[in-house]
């Protein structure tokens, strides 16, 4: 099966967007990054299973071309983090505490942590994803939670 | 709320730009002309040139020959079809292969090799050939992940490039070391005693 593009942009674009900032922390590469996957996707001789499959090959293409836009050397001159979030409209101040506790994490914890809570994925799915081991994401996820919860203290509750 | 709800919530605020999808559209509508123009670009780099000290005797007259041999490609061995064409001084292959997964491949490539003694140019032999072939390779996954293979050894270097678009890994096979100096997708140095940059 393949979606057609307008319809795959509607229902995936800001996922993927959400994600590749996650990578990358800057609204234009994230934006590139996007673009490229979805170009991919549209030039691409793919076939895909299911729904599923296509969120998954989404996702992982926009997380690889966002580390990717983290290497290229005219990222100077974009509008930084901070000026970015002075352009966004949180709901609640601990939703902007929470969102910049995650962006002060590394990168490699980030990347975990978004996708178990933003995108519901399981440890398998993460670890297909991204390419490392289960354990391996159970040990990121365990320790971006506790960077989470000694940055935001009781704003963050201990997961079970 | 839970954690995964404050996470949401916090994160619904990243929105595109309004006119992202536009440009995603006439993108993908430019895009064929600019791929034509890449696929050009990547035939033109296809020919890689070996000069080195080899002593292997070559066969003046090897002509056009066709050999099925057994490669190793993106870490699994499998049959392959090689076509060697030599004209001059020049040898060009063609090596032809499936991978396990169904999906048909094929490599191009050749030059010519100088000679020890009389530094004169002379077509590569297939055993130099074959040795070429045999070395650690870089590709570029659709998914944008990166990968080296050699022999049946595969590594994801990904997230292996630092700032300036550089990785610089170890392979080993036997009792040979590479040091692989690898370019984000501008090619790769090799060298078996150090890197090289």
């Amino acid at each position: 099966m393949k979606k057609d593009l307008k319809k795959l942009m509607e229902c995936y674009q800001q996922n993927l967007y959400a994600v590749a900032f996650n990578v990358c922390k800057s609204k234009e590469d994230a934006e590139d990054a996007v673009q490229e996957t979805f170009l991919q996707y549209y030039t691409g001789n793919y076939i895909f299973e299911s729904e599923q499959h296509i969120r998954a090959w989404l996702i992982r293409v926009t997380i690889n071309k966002a580390k990717n836009a983290n290497r290229t050397f005219w990222r100077q001159n974009k509008m930084s983090l901070e000026e970015y979030m002075e352009t966004l409209t949180f709901e609640t101040l601990e939703s902007e505490h929470l969102f910049e506790a995650v962006m002060a994490m590394p990168q490699k914890y980030r990347i975990v942590i978004h996708l178990f809570y933003y995108e519901d994925y399981s440890i398998k799915e993460i670890a297909d994803s991204l390419h490392i081991s289960e354990s391996n994401v159970k040990v990121r996820l365990s320790r971006g939670r506790t960077m989470l919860k000694s940055m935001l203290q009781e704003e963050w509750d201990d997961d079970k | 709320m839970t954690n995964k709800e404050k996470y949401k919530q916090a994160f619904s605020v990243l929105h595109t730009s309004e006119d992202f999808t536009m440009e995603v559209e006439k993108m993908a509508k430019l895009n064929n002309v600019k791929r034509n123009k890449m696929l050009t670009a990547a035939a033109a780099i296809a020919l890689c040139v070996i000069v080195g000290g080899s002593t292997t005797a070559y066969a003046a007259n090897l002509g056009n020959i066709q050999r099925q041999i057994q490669i190793w490609f993106k870490g699994d061995q499998t049959d392959a079809i090689m076509n060697i064409k030599t004209t001059g001084n020049t040898a060009e292959y063609e090596v032809i292969c499936e991978h396990e997964n169904g999906t048909v491949h094929s490599m191009h490539g050749g030059g010519v090799a100088l000679d020890d003694k009389s530094a004169e140019a002379r077509p590569l032999t297939e055993e130099e050939i074959m040795e070429h072939l045999n070395e650690p390779n870089v590709f570029y996954e659709d998914d944008g992940s990166a990968w080296v293979y050699f022999y049946d050894q595969k590594m994801e270097i990904t997230d292996k490039f630092n700032d300036d678009g550089v990785c610089r890994v170890q392979v080993q096979h036997g009792d040979i070391t590479y040091y692989m100096t690898i370019y984000y997708q501008q090619g790769w140095h090799m060298n078996t005693d150090k890197y090289v940059d």
